[in-house]
């Protein structure tokens, strides 16, 4: 489904979906890197949450999402991309990247040294979508660079090269999930330069939505079963019982793809869910979690109708 | 049976879940005999909860206790239940069924005897639960069974009441019966023929452990924990023995604290490395807090036993009533300490393709047409930490022994969750003696609830506490060492200071906290970080910053600035 369709479905006025749809007139997207305005492989389901942030981009604000692990973060940034059909480049900020990888680094190239862009300075120069990811784990000097570019000056300097103007059309998203990262607080001069929003757990009916989108054949009892599930690993790490490593959507969604090809559900739930803790005593307690959920011997005709 | 606190927090988490409910507290738990938590019975205890008036439901289960036929009142009060709670919840859990039939399977497998009524019954139910036809041999176990299998669609009020006439009717169940009274004599003479014969060929057992085999699986009735049993009160301190021989002595410490660790030569060879200088005179006795059964019963040092599980049980029990606080510390506290330590790198400078151009390799772009003329700094290996969380466990902590060991816990299990080996060791003083209780080894993060089983007694001499907390930590091959002391700072032992020439001093007041001062020194000098979490009041936070200098302790106010508190301070001494 196209995405301006979708979030018709989703009940986002038409006046924003015409804006956003002027916005993809209006800026055209060099031909260079077209390969990177992608289509979004999961949606993101919230009608308000769509609403807010398409408002913050369009009046030319950047966003920052803040919230726990599997609130759709990712996903939506990926959606606010294609919804306005802009290229889009991922700038994950573990605790690496220096202002160098942002802005760009000496190379040798043709006998000469030469620039090699970094990320930012190329949403930069071609007005694409920059998600910072785990903004909040930055180093101080990867913040710093993000300063000039974000405020009203929209310009960055590349020493020995001269300075980039921020094309118009460049928007910042950035991610955070404060809980996670707790021991770094994001500084009050970026946080000004971001309209924040809040991300709400996804609802139980949402994610029964969600897998129904995905798997349009899922028997209705199961889509709710697997819903469920997610719901009790998101108990289990709220309650502190486990750390957020099983909390993985999108290995949900992987286990039930692996359950369609044929493997039993409890060794696709297995490889989606519960390996991803690699401490053994948390391991079995999410294999507790699934097993008394989803039946280890389920296989694909019971769970899908075609 | 001996289950492991793993299986017990298994069982809990299987509980929680299907009572969709995190904030109970599990009353009752079922275990394979293997003792891994059953994961079938525990989601029906869980369902119980759910759809049942546990209040209701407790009441009645209560009663039974201190019955001749008390396990034989419960296993059938829970196949019942059982079937009942199974019918209302199958079909919102889809697991249910399968999980009923393996369960059935493997029970079936173990081999049911039929010797019992509660295994004739539930062999009977377990065959109807796979679908097969299966008639009991005898009329009163088909009434039994067909009444327990009856239960479907009631409410609690009248479950319980078809249960109750069941009991009546079957074995002159007395409802009236105060939970651990012993049954009234009179009316066993109208009891039926079979309830007379097992009641009177059968020594009755009052008090049964909380730890029970009843006939679908061993159950833990985790609310008897804290039943006094009509365990003799402990009566205090007085537990000095003047004029004791050394060996009684010894055999005194040992049956109170725990069998020893480590054979009497190591404990020389340990004494004689330790108990020097300010110390020399002391007596060590190193354990891990286990009791042999002599010890258990020995009127004495079984009193110090009892009193050790009773403050296990309030430890727990504490840790229970603020689990939300506690877990949410827990986590906050391992990202804190994990993002420490990813933030904790040596940067370290490499030739690179890219980067900075390194103006002194410039001549191989064009001599050798080589792109590898410059440098990019690249983090290094984070390197290796060991921990170890040394409690004071003298009385002078009793007022807050339940926060110290929920405090010990948040710490331990955080470190554990970051794959730091940590190590959680007690330390008192009594009669001559320092005791050394190891509570959690380095290589056994599943240990960490026996951090529980801290309890205090005695008094604390803390110099030598810190200088063998911190001797020991010399072998460990970790980069780093970190040792955390939560203690009051107030040092003070019977053994006194031998100085050359001088009186001996007393190991109290300043003499203590020089001392301390001293060996917390000492531990710096040989590598050991040492950080203090403070427990004491006001009057002596001067006595900690001496001991401890500025900067290397933390005093916690309210539980939810715990984890802010103690990252600061674990933080600040990986970055030094």
């Amino acid at each position: 489904m196209d995405i301006l369709e979708f979030l018709r479905h989703q009940d986002v006025p038409d006046a924003m979906i015409r804006d956003i749809q002027d916005y993809r007139k209006f800026y055209k997207v060099a031909d260079e890197v077209k390969e990177r305005v992608t289509v979004p492989e999961y949606m993101y389901y919230g009608r308000e949450v769509w609403e807010e942030a398409i408002s913050a981009l369009l009046a030319g604000e950047n966003l920052l999402l803040s919230g726990p692990k599997a609130t759709g973060k990712n996903v939506l940034a990926q959606g606010l991309a294609a919804a306005f059909g802009r290229p889009s480049w991922d700038i994950s900020f573990y605790i690496n990247v220096d202002a160098e990888s942002l802005i760009g680094t000496d190379t040798f190239r043709d006998g000469q040294v030469q620039l090699r862009e970094g990320l930012v300075t190329r949403v930069a120069r071609y007005g694409g979508f920059g998600v910072l990811d785990e903004i909040n784990m930055a180093r101080n000097e990867a913040l710093a660079v993000l300063h000039a570019v974000l405020d009203f000056r929209h310009v960055l300097d590349i020493p020995g090269y001269g300075r980039v103007k921020v094309n118009e059309a460049a928007r910042f998203i950035g991610t955070m999930n404060y809980g996670y990262a707790g021991t770094r607080e994001l500084n009050e001069a970026l946080a000004s330069r971001f309209m924040v929003l809040q991300m709400p757990v996804i609802s139980e009916e949402n994610l029964r939505r969600l897998i129904r989108d995905q798997y349009p054949d899922i028997r209705p009892e199961y889509a709710d079963e697997f819903a469920k599930l997610f719901s009790e690993i998101r108990s289990k790490c709220e309650g502190g019982e486990i750390t957020g490593k099983a909390l993985d959507l999108r290995g949900l969604l992987a286990a039930l793809r692996m359950i369609r090809k044929g493997l039993p559900a409890g060794k696709a739930l297995e490889m989606g869910i519960v390996n991803k803790c690699f401490d053994r005593y948390e391991r079995q307690l999410v294999a507790d979690i699934t097993a008394v959920r989803i039946p280890a011997r389920l296989t694909a005709d019971q769970v899908f109708t075609s | 049976m001996e289950i492991s606190d793993f299986e017990k927090r298994r069982a809990d988490n299987l509980i929680w879940s299907a009572a969709g409910d995190y904030g109970i507290k599990p009353g009752f738990r079922v275990y394979t005999p293997q003792g891994e938590a059953d994961l079938y019975w525990n989601s029906i205890v869980g369902a119980v909860y759910r759809h049942f008036d546990r209040a209701r439901l407790t009441e009645m289960y209560d009663r039974f206790r201190g019955m001749s036929l008390q396990t034989t009142f419960e296993s059938l009060f829970w196949i019942g239940m059982e079937d009942a709670a199974y019918e209302r919840e199958k079909d919102e859990r889809r697991v249910l069924p399968a999980l009923r039939r393996d369960y059935c399977r493997r029970r079936l497998a173990q081999g049911m005897e039929d010797g019992t009524l509660p295994e004739r019954i539930l062999k009977g139910h377990l065959h109807h639960c796979l679908g097969e036809r299966y008639e009991l041999a005898l009329e009163r176990d088909r009434r039994i069974l067909a009444c327990l299998e009856s239960l479907r669609g009631l409410d609690t009020q009248a479950a319980l009441a078809r249960l109750t006439a069941l009991f009546e009717r079957e074995f002159n169940f007395d409802s009236s019966h105060e939970p651990g009274e012993p049954e009234d004599d009179e009316e066993k003479r109208h009891f039926s023929l079979s309830f007379r014969f097992l009641a009177f060929h059968k020594k009755p057992e009052l008090i049964r452990p909380p730890i029970r085999h009843l006939v679908f699986g061993v159950a833990e009735h985790v609310d008897e924990y804290s039943l006094n049993n009509g365990d003799p009160v402990y009566t205090g301190e007085g537990q000095m023995r003047r004029g004791q021989t050394d060996e009684g002595l010894r055999r005194y410490i040992e049956n109170s604290y725990g069998a020893p660790m480590y054979d009497g030569g190591r404990v020389r060879q340990m004494a004689r490395e330790y108990c020097t200088g300010a110390h020399a005179g002391c007596r060590l006795h190193f354990t891990r807090g286990d009791y042999g059964k002599m010890q258990r019963d020995f009127n004495t040092s079984g009193q110090n036993r009892r009193r050790a599980l009773r403050a296990q049980s309030e430890n727990e029990r504490y840790y229970s009533q603020n689990r939300q606080a506690c877990q949410m510390a827990i986590g906050s506290l391992a990202e804190r300490i994990r993002s420490t330590l990813v933030a904790w790198q040596d940067d370290c400078s490499v030739r690179s393709g890219s980067g900075k151009l390194d103006a002194s390799r410039a001549w191989r772009a064009g001599a050798l047409r080589s792109g590898r003329i410059f440098r990019k700094t690249v983090r290094g290996d984070a390197g290796t930490l060991a921990v170890q969380l040394l409690l004071d466990a003298s009385t002078s902590q009793i007022q807050q022994q339940q926060t110290v060991a929920a405090q010990a816990f948040i710490i331990a299990e955080s470190l554990s969750r970051c794959q730091i080996p940590v190590c959680v060791n007690s330390f008192c003083s009594m009669s001559g003696y320092t005791i050394f209780t190891q509570l959690r080894d380095y290589d056994r993060p599943e240990d960490n609830r026996r951090i529980f089983r801290y309890f205090t007694s005695g008094s604390n001499r803390d110099g030598l506490g810190i200088r063998i907390a911190a001797g020991r930590m010399e072998g460990r091959t970790e980069d780093r060492k970190l040792l955390i002391v939560l203690s009051d700072c107030r040092p003070n032992d019977v053994v006194k200071i031998h100085t050359d020439g001088g009186a001996p001093e007393s190991y109290s007041g300043d003499a203590g906290i020089r001392d301390t001062q001293a060996q917390v020194h000492a531990a710096r000098l040989s590598g050991v970080q040492v950080l203090c979490v403070y427990m004491g009041d006001d009057e002596k936070l001067a006595d900690c910053a001496s001991i401890y200098g500025r900067g290397n302790f933390a005093r916690i106010r309210d539980l939810s600035l715990f984890a802010d508190t103690v990252g600061s301070l674990i933080r600040e001494q990986i970055r030094n």
